[in-house]
């Protein structure tokens, strides 16, 4: 009798634990997503440099669709240049690796860029670090899609 | 380094277990963690020397397998989850293991250029660029790549967790 309710106590905290991390794994990728949409597309949209300069680590590195490498600086500087930038994302998934994680989809950026209009689909895959319980953009390469 | 840790005069030091005024504990507490921050510095500065060695030893395993069929070395290079852009593509380690499997060898030659590497804990990214050639039908097409590739150390060892590349344009 006594076996079997260890067993049940058991199972019970196992289920508990496996729902836990089901719980935080929705919560990241949901956090993580809206990093996507509204801190990078959004921020990148309206040039707001200091959420930009926030969700993106000091280390931050970039792989343009045109296969420039671009660190935080030169990345802000070629957002700040760039005018009536529209931005949209779809077929974001997320995976999670602990305190790392890899966001990929599908974007669609047009506007204007040292006087040229821009209009591109390209394929983007993001790396995030959770830092000090706070999620940062530490990589990001994006590339034509075919 | 070491000149942080000084002695104590045995006369400094108060019944109360004080010295100068400060309590004992805090001065042993102070005492260890100003030996040991340039102990722990040094280690994890070697921590990452050793990432970085294994990391970019892994990138050069990486073209070697590519360019010998060998898919079960590759298999061990990447996590089952990897996300891979090939050619603006997303392909699934599998797709990508049959893939190399069948290749000809002599149809695609890749060289790799100086890479950066970045680690951050137990993650890493290396950026670099490498030159392929392509021969199809007696004809050869050069292109350079820039590559973003995310390792991650799981289970004592680095994995391949996210690569793509994006042609350079010159």
């Amino acid at each position: 009798m006594r076996w079997r309710l260890l067993l049940a106590m058991a199972l019970v905290i196992l289920a508990s634990h496996g729902s836990a991390q089901d719980r935080d794994h929705r919560d990241n990728a949901g956090k993580l997503l809206a990093l996507e949409r509204v801190g990078k597309l959004q921020a990148t949209q309206l040039k707001d440099l200091k959420m930009l300069n926030e969700i993106l680590d000091e280390n931050f590195v970039v792989v343009g669709h045109d296969g420039v490498l671009m660190n935080k600086a030169q990345f802000l500087a070629y957002v700040q240049k760039a005018t009536s930038l529209r931005y949209l994302t779809s077929d974001m998934t997320v995976r999670l690796h602990g305190d790392t994680a890899i966001v990929t989809g599908i974007y669609r950026l047009n506007g204007i860029l040292d006087g040229k209009g821009i209009d591109r689909r390209a394929r983007f895959v993001d790396t995030w670090l959770e830092k000090n319980g706070k999620w940062v953009a530490i990589a990001s390469l994006s590339t034509p899609l075919t | 380094m070491g000149g942080n840790c000084q002695p104590i005069d045995p006369s400094d030091m108060k019944r109360d277990g004080s010295i100068g005024g400060r309590n004992i504990n805090s001065v042993i507490l102070s005492f260890i963690f100003l030996c040991c921050s340039p102990a722990l510095l040094l280690q994890a500065q070697q921590t990452d020397a050793a990432a970085s060695g294994a990391i970019r030893a892994l990138e050069h395993e990486w073209v070697e397998a590519q360019s010998h069929n060998d898919d079960r070395a590759l298999s061990l290079i990447l996590d089952s989850e990897v996300v891979y852009v090939e050619y603006g593509r997303l392909v699934t380690k599998a797709d990508y293991l049959l893939r190399i499997k069948h290749q000809d060898p002599s149809a695609n030659e890749v060289v790799m250029e100086p890479m950066i590497l970045r680690v951050f804990g137990n993650t890493a990214i290396v950026t670099g660029s490498y030159r392929e050639t392509q021969r199809q039908g007696g004809m050869r097409k050069f292109k350079r790549w820039r590559f973003v590739d995310t390792w991650a150390y799981k289970e004592h060892s680095w994995v391949l967790i996210a690569a793509g590349s994006a042609a350079v344009h010159d």
